[in-house]
């Protein structure tokens, strides 16, 4: 047996200082290289967030999008005012009210080496409808699908369990991974048929891409992007003054409008931002002139020009924006009357009601301007903050708050179908909107293949929502984008970052 | 063979090869680590599962009340709550936490992935503070009537009292957009450790600074400092050999307990600077409902702070040996 070692203070002191300097030299040569090229046709976009997974069936929200745009296609895609375009589809026909036959694009190949053929529709459409619960939100996208068919190499056939006469929106959601990959796990592994592979992936921190030259839509003059998350809106400021970063994506309205010096391109994003009204909650909401004082209380100008910092529009007392199926022209908005509103509640004998509004932590301040301008015609309002899961959990079955301030871009249709939580509902799930006649044209617009016959009915499902003051109509917001003049950032006509169509000048 | 020699020159009796104390030691903090994270992990359930249902998160907002009650099946959570409980202790036991959602990736080994960036981050702060705040923390004690003792006393005050947050903005001004030599986010090279390690340090090297100066004040009116004075020990050797020594244990006890402080304070400074540690990854594991990764990461870190508080308290032992001779009875 050796002695002892005997470790007096003094020697702990001395040993501490040999660690510190060990652990200082550690520090200084540990660290990898920044895995970033500097060369002038890289372009960085940040985001406060990007995709927790490669999987487009997975990337559902909007950083997901910004991903899967630039890595996959879909058969159609939504080109200007939610109209169909073709994509991996150059062309389709309805064979009959559940079969839609695609003739898919020539020449087109996966990152991988692999051909892009209707096999591959095919297993991508069976993956979509298998029972894997993290592509519940997915799937429930789709719809009435039911399956495919392929008729030849290039022909496919898409089948629905009813007629569906947004099917071609609903495939514009479902971006085709390459089949080779499904084994591999395309939460990590990505292949896809878009104009950037991923060189490299590191969850919640950044993803390298690469011009994919052989892709049918291959980038201008990039050759390779960064998506980069920062969470924090002043760092992602100060990266972007620094020109660390070259375009942001989610900064807060009202930081964006402050970039002065920098160009901000502001697309529609396709949704409204509403008040949903929960009779079950509080009976008083089933009487009208209480839903109407609601609408008449806020002043939607200014809650654009506050809440949203101007990147928004007021609604025209309507879901939908002009340009999609069934928008009706002839509709006005609410306006701004606050001592109508106080008549109209004191007529319901509503007046002093307590009607509080949940939202997320992402919506709080648009929130509490909505709960300020309610307590200005003597509603007692306060902000209610919820958890995703729980706000979502209110949101699709029960709510214990009357009012849920939300936004109805979710599932990016560009469609009515889109927003589903106004239309019929099962047994035991609270409704939105207490009216028959609705949910009995929405659940008719669901069907209805004849597309003039199918915006009539939307637009008479808007003539209702309107007339009953079914829902407070707050804005249409707008996503922004902000880069320095030096980069030309690219949108695709649904909104969304095209890096493909981007151009960086050195 | 050679066997490393330190034995101290005066010790009278050999001593046993394994200190019955360090024994003991060892088998309370075993205990205490086995009981504060079944603890910890019982209270994480508990809040996870009463905050809200991770099928609504998988389902999303344009989903179906059928697609939640579908999903929320095949995800077991219609099971009685003392079974899911029941369950997740087996699973933990294995050291099991369950997939990531979105990666699909074990949760565990993809936190313990991202931990050594955070222990970077933590140790590189320890390491500053006692580098420089030792050092300071003397010179503010040889110096403490005249004007740079009370500069480094003042500046120390002040550096405790400047929350992080607004530190970590201005040194972003300064540093990255000013100045432009530092990355104002990232993890990958040392530049980008050196922001958020100067965010994080500042309060413990306050700290440090103001407990070592405190504690050679003391030292230095005791009677063995006078001692060595009278025997014509020069002042240099007085505050380095017998004075900081003592005024060590304290700082050692602050230090320790400052490290579990230091590993939430990471939460901060990670999201400030996109910082690719644990600390980032458990918010962005919070909002989207991942409850492997939260529970993983806690894991991770309840381990961290009771082993150090473990170590500590042995190394407490060491500089101070009064410490065990009082236990001992």
């Amino acid at each position: 047996m050796g002695e002892v070692i005997y470790l007096s203070r003094r020697r702990l002191l001395q040993l501490g200082g040999v660690t510190a300097l060990a652990m200082a030299a550690g520090c200084a040569t540990s660290s990898e290289e920044d895995g970033g090229d500097a060369a002038s046709t890289q372009l960085v976009f940040a985001s406060t967030s990007i995709t927790n997974s490669l999987d487009p069936l997975i990337a559902l929200s909007s950083v997901g999008t910004t991903f899967t745009t630039q890595v996959y296609d879909p058969l159609v895609d939504l080109g200007a005012e939610g109209k169909p375009v073709p994509a991996l589809a150059t062309a389709w026909k309805q064979v009959d009210d559940l079969t839609v036959e695609f003739t898919l694009r020539e020449g087109v190949v996966f990152h991988e080496g692999g051909a892009f053929d209707a096999a591959a529709v095919v297993a991508n459409i069976e993956r979509v409808l298998s029972d894997n619960p993290a592509f519940a939100a997915r799937k429930g996208e789709m719809g009435f699908l039911k399956g495919a068919e392929a008729v030849d190499a290039k022909t496919v056939r898409v089948t629905t369990s009813k007629p569906d006469p947004v099917l071609l929106n609903r495939l514009s959601r479902l971006h085709i991974v390459d089949p080779a990959v499904f084994d591999k796990d395309p939460a990590k592994v990505a292949s896809g048929t878009g104009p950037f592979k991923v060189a490299k992936y590191e969850p919640n921190k950044s993803i390298d891409l690469e011009a994919f030259t052989e892709s049918w839509r291959a980038p201008e003059t990039l050759t390779s992007a960064r998506l980069i998350a920062i969470p924090d809106s002043g760092t992602m400021t100060t990266a972007l003054r620094s020109g660390e970063i070259d375009a942001v994506f989610g900064l807060p309205p009202a930081v964006a409008a402050q970039l002065k010096d920098f160009n901000v391109q502001a697309p529609p994003a396709g949704s409204c931002a509403i008040l949903s009204m929960i009779p079950a909650v509080e009976a008083k909401l089933r009487d009208k002139n209480v839903r109407t004082a609601l609408n008449l209380a806020v002043n939607k100008d200014e809650f654009v020009k506050e809440g949203l910092s101007g990147f928004g529009e007021v609604p025209t007392g309507q879901l939908l924006q002009p340009g999609y199926p069934g928008y009706d022209d002839s509709l006005k908005g609410f306006g701004f009357d606050a001592a109508k509103a106080k008549q109209l509640l004191a007529d319901a004998g509503a007046d002093g009601i307590t009607l509080n509004i949940a939202t997320t932590a992402l919506f709080k301040q648009q929130a509490e301007i909505v709960a300020g301008y309610l307590t200005e015609v003597g509603i007692k309002s306060e902000v209610v903050i919820q958890d995703l899961a729980t706000f979502i959990t209110s949101l699709l079955k029960k709510s214990e708050v009357p009012l849920l301030y939300w936004q109805t871009d979710y599932f990016d249709l560009k469609d009515i179908a889109s927003v589903s939580r106004f239309g019929p509902q099962p047994e035991g799930v609270q409704s939105h909107f207490e009216n028959d006649d609705y949910t009995s044209l929405f659940a008719e617009s669901g069907t209805e293949m004849d597309p003039d016959a199918r915006a009539a009915t939307i637009r008479e499902m808007a003539g209702v929502l309107n007339a009953e003051a079914g829902v407070v109509f707050l804005a249409w917001p707008k996503t922004v984008y902000v880069h320095p003049e030096s980069v030309d950032l690219g949108l695709t006509p649904n909104g969304n970052a095209s890096l493909a169509t981007s151009k960086k000048k050195s | 063979m050679a066997t490393a020699s330190l034995k101290r020159p005066d010790a009278s009796r050999a001593r046993p090869a394994v200190p019955t104390w360090l024994l003991w030691t060892v088998a309370v903090w075993a205990v205490r680590l086995a009981v504060t994270v079944l603890g910890i992990l019982t209270l994480l359930f508990a809040l996870l599962h009463l905050s809200g249902d991770p099928a609504a998160v998988m389902v999303g907002p344009g989903g179906s009340a059928e697609d939640l009650a579908k999903v929320h099946a095949q995800l077991g959570l219609d099971r009685p709550f003392l079974d899911q409980y029941l369950a997740f202790l087996g699973d933990v036991a294995r050291l099991d936490f369950g997939d990531a959602r979105g990666t699909g990736e074990a949760a565990l080994p993809a936190v313990l992935a991202k931990l050594p960036l955070t222990l970077q981050l933590v140790a590189a702060t320890l390491v500053v503070s006692v580098a420089v705040g030792l050092p300071l923390g003397v010179l503010a004690a040889a110096r403490r009537e005249g004007t740079l003792g009370r500069i480094i006393a003042g500046a120390a005050a002040l550096g405790q009292a400047i929350p992080n947050f607004v530190l970590g903005l201005v040194l972003l001004l300064v540093f990255a957009l000013w100045l432009g030599w530092l990355p104002s986010y990232g993890s990958t090279t040392p530049a980008h450790t050196v922001l958020p390690v100067i965010t994080l340090a500042l309060f413990t090297l306050a700290r440090v600074v103001l407990l070592t100066r405190a504690g050679v004040i003391e030292a230095l009116s005791q009677d063995f400092c006078r001692a060595v004075v009278a025997k014509g020990g020069g002042r240099s050797r007085v505050l380095w050999r017998h004075a900081l020594p003592n005024a060590f244990p304290p700082v050692l006890a602050f230090l320790v307990t400052d490290t579990g402080y230091l590993l939430s304070g990471t939460v901060l400074v990670e999201q400030l600077y996109a910082y690719d540690g644990i600390g980032r990854g458990l918010v962005i594991a919070i909002n989207e409902q991942d409850y492997p990764t939260v529970q993983a990461t806690v894991f991770t870190v309840a381990v961290i702070v009771v082993a150090v508080s473990a170590l500590g308290d042995v190394l407490g032992r060491v500089a101070d040996p009064r410490v065990g001779r009082e236990s001992a009875g």
